[in-house]
């Protein structure tokens, strides 16, 4: 089991900033993701982890041992190439041998875990065909399998799952996390991906232009989310302009273009002008016998969409608008909506 | 209205609207009608001369009927006679151990080309092309002196306290070395372009992938690099193993007889009486192709690059101060190797006659021979001869090697692939060969019909003896169509097919859109394509010894072959000669590395 400790990690490609001074702890044995945008950096560092970049400043710590310098083959830090990177000169059954050759090992056992890693990415059947004879998907899945074939001591994983159908997706989902934990091997997971992230994640570090945004568990970044970035990019969200014009012990009182909100007081240090994010499916519609609620609104329904499980509308309040998602779906809602929002469910962040 | 796809593209171009079939017809016809140029040249001028080769080697004439008869007995003349068999085992010798010559000077230049960047980098990997147009053949007339019995290098060994009373006779003893060290000299830019197109092209994640499971460096270059680097080991193995083992000029300079080539130059004057050098012919014809076949199993199995994502950017690590200088010192050291025997022919044409003996360098020094280069009645004329064959057959390499390119690449016409083919085919068929081929023509149409008879005095320029510039003139131009072909379809292919769709959408004809539109676009490839087949033509040596039988017709090779056999101040004059072709040579090959830049390895791949 290995820890896996980012200090002060910079890096920088020629005049661009990829990464600026990342501080990270991956537990032993942790399931970790970094989830940004495309260019946000997530990628490069996964790379310095993987030790096919060197930081330009900062050091690297797997458990004790400081391995910034230490080449890529010696670390055990193996990784699933975004781009699969299979060689197409050997044949599936062959690339996965490959790492499993280096390593001391007896035959049986060499044989009894390429068995393993190819029935668990489904690419039995495929054994002797050649990378350019397979899909995108295969592809993908047999790069998986020669990442994890080895057992390393990290896996890291590039948008591993990216090019499957949705349903292969969730199953190989499932499948990375319940093989993770019973090896126990530390996993670092690159995605832009946030479904993916929050589903399987112990924890989730959020990275934006280079920057840490924050580190957290799913329902952390969901719930509590630092900034505006974090709550728009982790699930959906409707952000408002706000302006606190009261608060005490329990309750901040805040207005926004939609009208008077409050909110649980959690940070006692918020300036006067915030940013209000509430998520979608957190704005409950009225029932009759909620009229004295707090945080009522009512608004004209401008757009509907029906998402299978649930249905979107978009609420017109005050020339704003109000994404809300109601779960059953909602068929032929009236004009006119009403809908509540929970104090706990309106959360301030500085703008 | 149809739709776009990549597969339909006739549909893309002609919309429902305007007059779709008649333009339709229209272009088709076009590309018909050069397809069928195309293939009328190679059967006239490929094909016919091949098969005119296989048949000479297999019929004998009866001298009481007018008829031949197929017969196998050539064959075994040559196998049973044990100078042709020594021949023919030490041609594969010296093709295969070029070959592993190459090989070893190549593979780490190539590496260190590719993988790394320090000073003078560009530079230097341009200089490492230039022997490649330098001809061994002149080079061989500079070695002959280094290597003479009390030439500088028996000096050198003097210097090290070796000094026999006789001198060294490096030639005697070290012949069959001395022309595989000339023959790799000049060929391994061929091996080394092709390298590093393959080494460039490797995606660097493929070795990142194996880095970081945990394979060590030799591991990773065994079963990762070198596999993948197959199909350019392929194409730089096949043409310098067929290069070398037809090739006729150096070991003729090195006046070494033992070897198939020499023998059947020796035997050419009685080609009309004998068909044994036709056969002989064969047997390197069938050797060749084998050796291609052969090569093609082992490596040149394609495998198209298994992603379609985009990748990691291949960086160069740079390597900074003494360590960049260790980089290039092997550059160095090659290029000085490659060009020493250049540099010893200068020498020879500045040193006063008789002042290179017994010293490492010429102790007095003469621009004379220079100035007798120029007036020999031989030597101005073949410049002159030089120039304009190698124009013509530049021209005519260009204009066909376009034609192939434009069908290869934008046709859809069925019998495409079989002209990418036929176009490739003068690489793997020895020049040698393709000359014989060419004599036979000509020696049959003397035979049937003498000067005497209309049809034959019609025909008088297709006999090689009276007038061989068309035959010379189609022997240079077919013989340097692949590197044109190469360089055009890799300039096609670069240019995006959308840029000629937008002038035909806005209702130019396909000839317009060709001259307009493409011809400009590719006009850079076209031009460096043109440039090294004008350099190859220029010392051209197989066609223009076996081919050029007059005098007056001599090209430069042919002339620097008779005026360095002559006595007294010969080799001094053929060298004087050798330098200004040279001089001509570099300049246009610098001109088209500059002008093609680093893409130059895509004329070389097969």
């Amino acid at each position: 089991m290995t820890a896996v400790r980012l200090e002060h990690i910079t890096k920088t490609f020629g005049q661009a900033l990829a990464l600026s001074d990342i501080n990270l702890q991956i537990g032993a044995g942790e399931l970790f993701f970094l989830l940004g945008p495309s260019g946000c950096g997530k990628s490069t560092l996964l790379r310095i982890i993987a030790g096919l970049h060197e930081p330009t400043a900062g050091r690297v710590w797997f458990n004790d041992t400081d391995v910034t310098s230490l080449g890529t083959e010696k670390r055990n830090a193996v990784m699933c190439f975004q781009s699969y990177a299979l060689w197409p000169h050997l044949t599936v059954r062959q690339n996965v041998a490959f790492g499993l050759k280096l390593r001391e090992m007896d035959k049986k056992a060499q044989d009894q875990k390429l068995h393993e890693a190819l029935q668990l990415v489904q690419m039995l059947d495929y054994a002797e065909r050649k990378p350019n004879q397979l899909s995108g998907g295969q592809q993908q899945r047999v790069a998986l399998a020669r990442a994890m074939a080895v057992s390393p001591q990290c896996l890291l994983l590039d948008e591993p799952l990216s090019n499957l159908d949705a349903k292969l997706r969730s199953e190989m989902r499932s499948e990375i996390r319940r093989i993770c934990k019973t090896a126990g091997f530390t996993t670092v997971y690159v995605t832009h991906d946030q479904k993916e992230a929050l589903s399987i994640a112990d924890r989730i570090a959020v990275l934006k232009d280079g920057q840490l945004c924050q580190v957290g568990s799913p329902a952390e970044l969901y719930h509590q989310p630092a900034s505006a970035f974090v709550a728009d990019f982790v699930g959906q969200t409707n952000l408002l302009t706000g302006q606190i014009i009261q608060r005490d012990a329990q309750t901040v009182r805040v207005q926004t273009p939609v009208g008077c909100l409050t909110a649980c007081s959690r940070a006692a240090d918020l300036p006067e002008h915030v940013t209000v994010s509430i998520r979608p499916e957190q704005i409950q519609l009225a029932r009759p016998g909620d009229e004295n609620k707090e945080n009522q609104l009512a608004g004209r329904v401008v757009e509907s969409t029906f998402l299978g499980e649930a249905s979107e509308h978009l609420l017109q309040i005050n020339q704003q608008t109000l994404r809300i998602i109601c779960t059953p779906p909602q068929f032929d809602p009236p004009k006119e909506l009403r809908v509540n929002i929970a104090r706990e469910s309106v959360v301030l962040l500085t703008r | 209205m149809p739709t776009v796809t990549d597969d339909n593209h006739e549909s893309a171009i002609h919309p429902d609207y305007g007059r779709p079939i008649g333009r339709w017809m229209n272009r088709n016809w076009a590309q018909l009608l050069l397809m069928g140029g195309v293939y009328l040249f190679f059967a006239v001028f490929l094909i016919w001369p091949i098969a005119q080769v296989v048949a000479g080697g297999f019929m004998r004439s009866q001298p009481d009927a007018a008829g031949s008869r197929f017969t196998l007995s050539y064959f075994q003349l040559i196998f049973q006679d044990p100078v042709l068999v020594r021949g023919l085992i030490n041609a594969a010798l010296i093709a295969i151990l070029t070959t592993l010559a190459t090989l070893a000077l190549a593979v780490p230049l190539a590496v260190l080309s590719v993988r790394y960047e320090f000073h003078g980098r560009a530079l230097l990997a341009g200089l490492l092309l230039v022997p490649l147009v330098l001809p061994p053949f002149v080079g061989a007339i500079g070695i002959r002196l280094v290597l003479g019995r009390f030439g500088p290098l028996t000096q050198l060994a003097g210097w090290f306290g070796y000094e026999p009373a006789m001198g060294i006779d490096w030639l005697g003893n070290w012949r069959f070395l001395g022309i595989i060290v000339v023959e790799a000299l000049h060929l391994y830019p061929i091996m080394l372009l092709n390298l590093q197109a393959s080494l460039a092209n490797i995606d660097p994640a493929m070795e990142q992938a194996a880095a970081n499971l945990g394979a060590s460096r030799w591991t990773i270059f065994r079963r990762i690099t070198l596999p993948l680097m197959r199909p350019g080991l392929f194409a730089g193995c096949t043409l310098v193993l067929i290069w070398s083992f037809t090739e006729l000029g150096t070991p003729l300079m090195f006046d070494y007889q033992d070897v198939t080539p020499v023998q059947v130059f020796a035997r050419i004057t009685e080609v009309s009486v004998n068909p044994l050098p036709f056969a002989l012919v064969v047997v390197m014809l069938v050797a060749s192709a084998g050796l291609y076949l052969v090569g093609k199993v082992l490596l040149g199995r394609n495998f198209d690059a298994a992603t379609t994502k985009a990748s990691v950017q291949a960086v160069a690590r740079r390597l900074p101060g003494w360590r960049g200088l260790l980089a290039a010192s092997p550059f160095v050291a090659v290029f000085l190797l490659a060009v020493l025997p250049h540099i010893s022919v200068v020498l020879t044409a500045l040193s006063d006659p008789a002042a290179w003996y017994d010293s490492i360098l010429p102790r007095s020094y003469t621009l004379e021979h220079f100035r007798s280069a120029l007036v020999d009645e031989l030597a101005l004329p073949s410049i002159r001869n030089s120039i304009f064959y190698a124009s013509a057959a530049t021209v005519m390499a260009v204009v066909v090697g376009l034609g192939c390119a434009v069908l290869i690449v934008r046709s859809r016409l069925p019998g495409r692939g079989l002209i990418d083919s036929l176009a490739m085919l003068p690489l793997a068929v020895p020049g040698l060969v393709l000359a014989f081929g060419y004599l036979s023509i000509s020696v049959m149409f003397r035979s049937r019909l003498p000067e005497s008879t209309e049809a034959g005095a019609w025909l008088s320029w297709l006999n090689v003896q009276a007038n061989p510039v068309v035959l010379l003139i189609v022997a240079y131009g077919a013989r340097r169509l692949p590197y044109v072909v190469r360089s055009a379809v890799a300039g096609l292919q670069q240019v995006p097919r959308d840029l000629e769709l937008a002038g035909a959408n806005l209702g130019a004809r396909w000839w317009r859109v060709m001259r307009k539109i493409t011809l400009p676009l590719i006009a850079a490839n076209l031009l460096a394509g043109a440039l090294l087949a004008f350099a190859f033509a220029m010392l051209e040596v197989s066609d223009s010894l076996i081919l050029a039988q007059a005098a007056a017709y001599y090209p430069i090779t042919k002339a620097i072959w008779e005026i360095a056999n002559r006595l007294g101040d010969g080799l001094y004059i053929a060298s004087a000669l050798g330098v200004w072709a040279m001089v001509l040579l570099t300049l246009t090959i610098l001109s088209a590395s500059a002008l093609i830049g680093r893409k130059m390895g895509a004329i070389f791949r097969i």
